[in-house]
């Protein structure tokens, strides 16, 4: 043991002789540590997103876009044909007898006139009586009717007690149908020709039967050539959401003008189309507006030329379109809308089984606003997560910090920006009961010159001191960020925002790490 | 940091050595020793030197023990101011100033002589060997001090950051003195000087070992200050429980000229310790490219942390030559020696160490000595200046040292001290 002494005491000797060196203790002082606190550009141009914001020839213009369908025309594609020889006619050897089925009818608004079809379905009843006792059977031949494989039509009546009907439907699964015309005749076809020839042997122009010919239902049509006239083909009545986060509080602060919509349509008809109707904007504080589409708005889009293949016509609506829009509606619906096919009685076409119009609409609002006072929260809040390491030495290290922050706006307007600190991201609480004690702050960002709304780039610097407490707020695991802006009112002018036009915040931390006791 | 600034203080405070088999004997001659020890002291140093134990006569070392400490940039007085305190801005720019190089380097080393005792050409020894080198770039210590700007690029490396430890114990037996000119002179008619041989047989008992295997680090902050950019990955090795041995041949040459003797020997020869008993790998990463404070989170902020059994591996222990010469008229004697490894490792260095040192006896009592050394590899120098009393029966040997000054003061930048108790019989 006195060993061990000597050997401590020898030690402590060679310590103090040599300069008199203390014992160690943990060193104490202060360090400043410049840290980037935030940096965000609120560039106008970064709504744009191709969808929903776009900027085109230096101007950006947000856009509620969304889909627009019509039912196919498949329901449409029908009329009655009714038979000169609905009332009983004689059939009579030795002469012609002709008869006709007539493709329209007095009193009877079709609509729908043909040069050529294929026959989906139809059922055609021809009734026989008081037929000669010799009388074996009837031909009948129509003139402008053919069978599936291209034939005329010829019917052979050989049971000539009963009435006869003659359903000929066509051979849908395999695309096999009864033709009213050929594809090359471009002659509207009224009425279908027939002819009755008895196989009979009696003298010459004796009355051998009576007959009468006619449909019974609807002719529908697999495909059609010929003309349509203002046939409604209803709008799908469907809601398009638009996946627009607006800031909150926008609708009552800009006043947007100079809307538009854009409705971009594919056709497939061979005849124009037009949209009437009503479209409903709702916003999601339970505002709506509708504004109703008419033949004056003369949206009218470009018939298919070629069957099968879709017209792409574009036509824009400009009216009303603003007072839609001004709620800054987050959908869009559409009611009692429809197309409307065949834009003049004379107009010659085609249409088929399947087809429609279908597309989309784009409301564009350039960014020429009138703004009223008011708040623009950003609906994005920022959160930040430190690790357990982080918030170890924030809360041994950290003693004081100040936060320098630059401000920039370059839109025409005075602004200014308000930050809140919270632990809690409820917008209730982050932008109204903030958990930190410095939070909110308010940066006034003024616009230069007091009489013009002119393009401007004002900077601003701020300054802020955090106590201690104030420090404490970053031990927190999480936390988030909230920025509101308010604008001054333009005062009933309307100014213009260019797609560069930004609001910048550029901050950094300055902290003061205390490191000893 | 305070992690840092502790270990630093730890490793500073541990002990230190240029030279890699310091002994208490030997810290009294500033490590010019190859031809100065006798009896026991030759185990470690050269055992060809057990001749000068008497016939049948020994002597016993107990509880002896040697340590310094070294760094490139603080000297005493300022280790003082930076004591404790409140440290001025002023004083942590004067120790960033006074920082030799691209880090600041700090090592330290500690031997200890439990017990260990010789008679005749036999010596036994249990003794401890702690060896820590640290280095840390000056931009940390910038960083930390004096804080960033934004605009600056810190950048970190190995090079400039790193840590070795080393701490094992030894159980050595040699057997030296033995007279290689007598055995040639049986065999063959020539005459020649007195040679003498001998070696050091060491089983090692690795404590704990630590060593960097990666640091690679960026730190910036982007001049307009809208983001900061950090990227540092760190490997680290630890382990405890190791086995191994050592061994080392000396020869020296007495009477070539008259009162010369002259030494030379080959340490390590082998050397090693295989570690396996508990070995850990440490992997830490964080990365963050153009972020700011209001970012920051797991998204923005990559975070690994890894603590892995390590496999089995071996510290090599690198050959070390040694040449010494000591001339002795009376009372008055004088050294050199000359130390040189092919390898850098943490018990040797691939720069030249050399070492001179005089003693002055009075009346065979009481020895004044002083002594010089240089060690390249850290371009440093230190004086020792030792007193003791030197009986029949028993020796009491104090000496202190200092870095980088002639005389013990406060501008030394690393101090020593070294204390021997040897019973002799």
């Amino acid at each position: 043991m006195k060993v061990l002494r000597l050997t401590v005491f020898a030690a402590a000797i060679t310590l103090i002789v040599l300069g008199c060196m203390q014992l160690p203790k943990e060193p104490e002082f202060d360090t400043t540590f410049k840290l980037p606190l935030i940096n965000k550009h609120y560039y106008i141009h970064d709504l744009e997103d191709s969808t929903d914001f776009i900027v085109e020839n230096d101007s950006i213009f947000y856009m509620q876009s969304g889909n627009i369908s019509s039912y196919l025309v498949d329901s449409l594609l029908s009329i009655w044909a009714h038979s000169q020889l609905n009332q009983w006619a004689p059939v009579t050897t030795g002469v012609e007898n002709v008869g006709y089925l007539a493709l329209s009818q007095a009193g009877i608004d079709d609509d729908i006139t043909i040069s050529y079809a294929l026959v989906k379905s139809w059922t055609m009843l021809i009734e026989v009586r008081n037929p000669h006792q010799n009388l074996e059977s009837l031909q009948i031949l129509f003139d402008d009717i053919y069978s599936p494989n291209g034939d005329q039509l010829q019917l052979a009546i050989t049971e000539l007690n009963d009435t006869t009907f003659v359903s000929l439907d066509g051979d849908e699964a395999n695309g096999r149908f009864y033709r009213i015309g050929t594809m090359d005749n471009d002659t509207l076809i009224d009425s279908l020709k027939f002819t009755i020839v008895p196989e009979i042997v009696v003298p010459e122009n004796e009355e051998v039967c009576e007959v009468r010919v006619f449909f019974q239902d609807r002719l529908f049509f697999q495909e059609m050539h010929g003309n349509i006239y203002n046939k409604r083909m209803f709008i799908e009545n469907e809601i398009e959401n638009i996946g627009i986060d607006y800031p909150d509080n926008l609708d009552s602060t800009l006043t947007i003008s100079q809307a538009r919509m854009h409705f971009n349509i594919n056709n497939t008809l061979g005849y124009k189309v037009g949209i009437r109707g009503k479209m409903t904007g709702y916003n999601d504080s339970g505002e709506f507006r509708s504004i109703y589409i008419d033949e004056n708005d003369n949206l009218i889009f470009d018939p298919s030329l070629t069957p099968g293949e879709a017209a792409f016509s574009t036509q824009t609506l400009t009216d009303s379109v603003a007072y839609l829009l001004n709620i800054f509606p987050t959908r869009i619906e559409f009611t009692d809308a429809y197309f409307i096919v065949g834009q003049s009685a004379s107009e010659y076409g085609f249409a088929a089984a399947g087809d429609h119009a279908y597309g989309d609409f784009q409301g564009r609002v350039p960014f020429l606003f009138m703004l009223e006072e008011g708040l623009i929260r950003n609906d994005s809040t920022y959160v930040t997560e430190l690790s357990d390491e982080v918030r170890d030495r924030i809360r041994e290290f950290a003693k004081t910090a100040s936060i320098s922050l630059t401000v920039e706006n370059t839109t025409p307007t005075a602004a200014h920006a308000y930050l809140y600190f919270s632990t809690i991201e409820h917008p209730d609480t982050l932008f109204h009961e903030p958990d930190s004690t410095f939070g909110a702050w308010n940066l006034l960002i003024p616009r230069e010159g007091e009489d013009t709304y002119t393009p401007a780039n004002t900077t601003k610097d701020f300054t802020f001191s955090l106590s201690e407490d104030d420090v404490r707020f970053f031990t927190n695991e999480k936390y988030y960020l909230g920025i509101e802006f308010l604008f001054d009112s333009t005062e009933g002018e309307t100014i213009y925002i260019a797609p560069d036009d930004f609001l910048r915040l550029n901050g950094d931390l300055d902290i003061v790490l205390h490191f000893g006791d | 940091m305070r992690r840092i600034l502790l270990t630093i203080a730890c490793i500073v405070l541990s002990a230190t050595a240029f030279a890699s088999t310091t002994i208490p004997g030997s810290a009294l001659y500033s490590d010019s020793y190859l031809q100065r020890c006798e009896g026991v002291n030759a185990l470690y140093w050269n055992p060809s030197r057990l001749f000068t134990n008497p016939k049948g006569c020994g002597d016993v070392i107990l509880l002896s023990s040697q340590g310094s400490f070294w760094n490139n940039a603080m000297d005493i007085d300022l280790y003082n101011k930076m004591n404790g305190d409140s440290i001025s801005l002023e004083t942590r720019q004067e120790f960033l100033d006074d920082i030799d190089g691209n880090y600041f380097n700090s090592n330290g080393h500690f031997s200890g002589i439990l017990v260990a005792w010789s008679k005749g050409r036999n010596a036994y020894s249990v003794g401890t060997h702690l060896y820590a080198d640290a280095k840390i770039s000056k931009e940390y210590f910038d960083l930390l001090l004096t804080g960033n700007d934004y605009g600056e690029d810190y950048h970190f490396t190995k090079e400039n950051n790193d840590i070795n430890v080393l701490g094992y114990g030894d159980l050595s037996i040699s057997h030296g003195g033995y007279p290689l000119h007598e055995l040639i002179g049986k065999h063959f008619d020539i005459e020649m000087p007195k040679v003498y041989i001998g070696f050091t047989l060491s089983a090692l008992f690795g404590g704990v070992v630590a060593e960097m295997k990666e640091f690679e680090g960026n730190f910036s902050t982007s001049a307009d200050s809208t983001a900061l950019n950090l990227d540092q990955t760190i490997r680290f090795r630890y382990g405890s429980g190791g086995i191994g041995m050592k061994g080392l041949v000396g020869l020296s040459v007495e009477d070539l000229v008259e009162n010369l003797s002259l030494g030379f020997t080959i340490d390590n020869l082998p050397g090693f310790i295989a570690w396996g008993a508990t070995t850990k790998d440490k992997y830490y990463h964080i990365s963050a490219d153009s972020v700011n404070i209001s970012e920051a989170d797991a998204d923005t902020i990559e975070n690994e942390e890894e603590t892995k059994d390590g496999e089995t591996y071996t510290t090599e222990f690198p050959m070390i030559f040694n040449l010494g010469a000591c001339y002795t008229w009376d009372d008055l004697s004088v050294s050199i020696d000359w130390k040189q490894s092919p390898e850098q490792s943490i018990v040797s260095s691939d720069k030249p160490f050399i070492a001179l040192a005089g003693e002055y006896i009075i009346a065979d009592l009481v020895p004044f000595r002083i002594g010089y050394s240089y060690d390249a590899r850290y371009d440093a120098y230190s004086m020792t200046y030792g007193i003791g009393v030197h009986t029949p029966k028993f020796d009491i040997d104090y000496a202190i040292q200092t870095y980088e000054q002639i005389f013990p003061s406060g501008k030394a930048k690393g101090s020593g001290y070294s204390l021997q108790l040897r019973l002799k019989y």
